[in-house]
């Protein structure tokens, strides 16, 4: 864990601006990198994806059917497992619709940061700053070219993700991700590809039979922390430190259930963390949640595919952690919010 | 937006997905935004938890042949008169008992409980999910929080 002051992380944010700005990629490992971060912008596809969460327990598989229409239409319609059959996700541009098959249901969420091509590179200038890009070799990835780049974390030389990257497209059509222990946490794959000239309108229409509703809008958010803390009104706590390479991606103030809530995602490029902060009332665990300690606060954590919860109250303010961090890297991250 | 709070019988229906898809959307809508509806529901939920992990840490293996001893006793047992009147009798205290562990329980967790809430997942991991979108190569499509976490489509062994 490395310690930060905010001044310190709104430096970093800075500095990764200008060095996004400024930077040109010279390195052809790196520009494969970058093409590959930036490659859905500008091809159009369609194709089939199953996707594995790992966690100590079981594993979680995800097969879904995909259209992408550059740059930046993509529908999703989930095969499998039997609770997600049938539901589709669609994203145009920075709006998002979950759609709820089962219950006949739409929820539109938006974040206006997907669009945004400052943010874009910001994101790559991080991976750039916490990951060194290394070349594997080129495979034959169900009959495409591919080279096989794999990001390993600066600070602890563990390879954190390998990528297989398409010749021709720069689309990464296998990518795992694994945890700083070697431990595999995820692969996402593409079982069928193909590129296509143009996809129809008539495809990514949100279904008129549904009834919408509204979910998380992210239309106003912000990389300084600290004004955040101050304007939650309930005396929101910023990180003393945060993991290596991490950094305040962007934050916002919601609503929860009427309490106001911070939520702030940090990230070093590729895993992520969000801390969420309310001054409202305490979280009674689900019977599967598993007990534990946060300095000398009770808390609960629970994982969920690669992701795990973690949630405790000091007596002052509910704090919830989210990331696909173990639960060791959440706790010390959580004992940094403690005063 | 629908102000109206919902009855203790339509909670219990949106928790088992049995409310008409319209209604079902604007509960849906209306819990993000009514503590009072929120908290009815979470009581709901916690009671059904709680069933769920009695259900669980009681569980035992049957003997072999256990059910068809039971089913053998039950055909060749013959109920005396007082039996029969008894068990005639039996709903009439069974249903208002139920009743009353049921408005006990609901009171208690829920709206007269005092502020407390389960640790629900699913709205962090939605929120978590919609920021993260943004990060390259970050695959929040891969298990969409806002449907693996609905309250209804998880079995009882994966809901945390």
């Amino acid at each position: 864990m490395k310690r930060i002051a905010i001044t310190a992380a709104l430096a970093a944010a800075a500095a990764t601006l200008s060095m996004s700005a400024a930077a040109p990629v010279r390195d052809p490992i790196d520009s494969l990198v970058y093409q590959a971060s930036t490659a859905q912008t500008g091809v159009t596809y369609t194709g089939l994806v199953q996707s594995v969460d790992f966690n100590d327990d079981d594993a979680q598989a995800v097969v879904y059917r995909i259209e992408h229409r550059a740059p930046n239409t993509t529908e999703r319609i989930y095969l499998s497992p039997e609770k997600l059959k049938g539901d589709e996700v669609l994203v145009r541009g920075a709006e998002g619709y979950f759609v709820d098959a089962k219950r006949h249901r739409i929820v539109e969420t938006e974040n206006d940061a997907v669009l945004d091509p400052v943010d874009r590179n910001d994101d790559y200038a991080l991976i750039r700053q916490n990951y060194r890009a290394s070349a594997r070799g080129d495979e034959s990835f169900d009959g495409r070219r591919c080279k096989v780049v794999a990001l390993v974390n600066r600070y602890t030389a563990a390879t954190t993700m390998i990528m297989r990257i398409d010749d021709s497209t720069k689309l990464v059509l296998d990518r795992q991700e694994y945890a700083p222990d070697g431990t595999i946490l995820s692969e996402t794959r593409f079982q069928e590809i193909r590129y296509v000239a143009s996809l129809p309108d008539g495809d990514f229409q949100v279904p008129n039979k549904y009834s919408t509703v509204q979910g998380p809008r992210f239309g106003t958010s912000t990389k300084d922390v600290s004004s955040l803390a101050g304007e939650s009104g309930f005396g929101a706590r910023v990180p003393r430190s945060l993991p290596e390479g991490f950094s305040a991606i962007e934050g916002h103030v919601a609503k929860l259930h009427t309490a106001p809530t911070v939520h702030v995602l940090y990230s070093d490029g590729i895993r992520t963390v969000s801390i969420f902060e309310n001054a409202g009332s305490t979280n009674s665990p689900r019977p599967s949640a598993t007990p534990t300690r946060v300095g000398n606060d009770d808390g609960n954590y629970l994982t969920r595919g690669r992701m795990t919860l973690l949630s405790w109250n000091d007596g002052t303010l509910q704090y919830t952690l989210v990331g696909d961090l173990n639960i060791d890297e959440l706790k010390k991250l959580a004992e940094s919010l403690n005063h | 937006m629908n102000d109206t709070h919902l009855s203790f019988e339509e909670i219990i229906d949106y928790t088992h997905g049995e409310l008409s898809p319209g209604r079902d959307a604007r509960f849906h809508e209306h819990l993000a935004e009514c503590p009072s509806c929120f908290e009815a529901y979470q009581a709901e939920l916690q009671i059904g938890d709680s069933l769920r992990a009695y259900a669980r840490e009681t569980e035992r293996e049957l003997p072999l042949g256990f059910a068809q001893a039971i089913v053998r006793k039950a055909t060749e047992y013959r109920p005396s008169i007082w039996e029969r009147w008894s068990a005639a009798l039996r709903p009439l205290v069974a249903v208002p008992v139920a009743a009353a562990i049921l408005l006990v329980a609901y009171f208690t967790l829920g709206r007269h409980g005092g502020p407390v809430r389960r640790f629900d997942p699913s709205y962090y991991l939605e929120d978590h999910a919609a920021l993260a979108a943004s990060v390259p190569f970050e695959d929040a499509a891969a298990l969409p929080a806002m449907m693996t976490s609905d309250e209804t489509t998880q079995s009882p062994e994966n809901t945390p």
